[in-house]
């Protein structure tokens, strides 16, 4: 686990590793060539790790309950399947965020989990 | 009027203008960007990082899906492989525009190689290829001014998250990872451009489900493989391909 006293340092990690992507193919020291099926592949890395990682705060309520019933319950879902919905209509990234955020809290107020 | 011919004669000429012709093309980016970089700022903060920590973010790493997955790490208390294995792999898309600057930069010394890495960002990319496309020359000057006018409209963007962090503080932090996930959510839906973008989502999504019941470690990293995996399978219809020529030819 990456406690506050490391944030820093990881901070620090973060910015080697975006900076080595980024230069990778600038080094005079060797000479690599991308083969097209890896170019495809690195297209879709971001949208799926995104994905991957806003899923399980999306679902928690019905990943912790075995039925997952408790989903309909969820005022993450329901906030989360808003914030989906503006997203495909409208293209402001901070008015869908406070929108979405707002329906949360909403949600919340009105007793869901 | 032959006042337009000359202007752009000018344009090719003199560095000044250059520079604001570079500042031009990065503008509206640069004003879209913003939001991204409150969101950076502010998050920062509610995930526990000081207000140095936050901006150096903006400053060093410079990319913004990187730095929110980095915060939703944080604040999440996530391990030292999980922020190594999804800075890695959500920076990974900067390898193909690396890669499609390697013929122009290789042969440049070394100062001008790295600082050309530092600014290369996806709008940067768009900015310096559309430019490229128009005049049909490379124009080093050009694409690192437009990458230093975001880097500092970027960091700006994240200072006054920062400050507005400062008056938020006291609003429940108990919404902070759904802040998150709605971040990620409106960023990833206009990405998704083609039917193999919607299928490797899709996948990843359902993976990331399954991985998340059964409690499997290092499942963030092995759905988006699934996904990846997968929607390059499907990515072979002809207009996915042309699409990503389009994205990729320089």
């Amino acid at each position: 686990m990456i406690t506050s006293s490391h944030f820093t340092v990881a901070i620090v990690l973060m910015a080697c590793i975006t900076f080595a992507v980024r230069y990778f193919f600038f080094t005079q020291s060797f000479q690599i060539r991308l083969h097209p099926r890896i170019e495809k592949l690195l297209v879709l890395t971001a949208p799926c790790i995104l994905t991957a990682m806003a899923v399980p705060i999306v679902f928690q309520d019905g990943l912790s309950d075995s039925s997952g019933m408790a989903l309909l319950s969820s005022s993450y879902f329901w906030a989360g399947l808003l914030a989906i919905g503006l997203s495909l209509v409208i293209r402001q990234t901070l008015l869908i965020i406070i929108l979405s955020m707002a329906g949360f809290y909403a949600l919340r107020y009105l007793g869901l989990n | 009027m032959t006042d337009s011919m000359s202007a752009a004669d000018s344009n090719a000429s003199s560095p000044k203008n250059r520079t604001l012709a570079a500042t031009l093309a990065i503008l509206p980016l640069s004003i879209s960007v913003t939001p991204w970089g409150i969101l950076c700022g502010t998050l920062s903060i509610e995930a526990g990082l000081s207000g140095f920590q936050a901006q150096l973010m903006s400053l060093l790493i410079f990319a913004g899906a990187a730095q929110l997955s980095g915060i939703a790490i944080f604040g999440a208390g996530g391990s030292w492989i999980t922020l190594i294995n999804s800075t890695s792999m959500i920076t990974a898309q900067h390898l193909l525009y690396s890669a499609s600057y390697k013929a122009v930069i290789r042969s440049l010394p070394l100062y001008k190689r790295l600082l050309f890495a530092f600014v290369l960002t996806d709008e940067l990319f768009l900015i310096a290829q559309t430019e490229q496309l128009k005049s049909n020359r490379f124009d080093y000057m050009f694409a690192v001014t437009a990458g230093l006018v975001f880097y500092v409209t970027w960091n700006i963007a994240t200072f006054i998250g920062i400050v507005s962090a400062r008056f938020l503080t006291d609003i429940e932090t108990l919404g902070f990872d759904f802040t998150i996930a709605a971040t990620f959510i409106v960023m990833v839906i206009p990405m998704i451009k083609n039917k193999a973008l919607v299928i490797a989502v899709v996948m990843s999504a359902i993976a990331a489900y399954v991985f998340a019941y059964f409690e499997v470690g290092n499942g963030l990293i092995f759905s988006a493989l699934i996904g990846m995996v997968v929607g390059a399978i499907f990515s072979n219809s002809k207009e996915d391909n042309v699409n990503d020529k389009r994205e990729l030819t320089l």
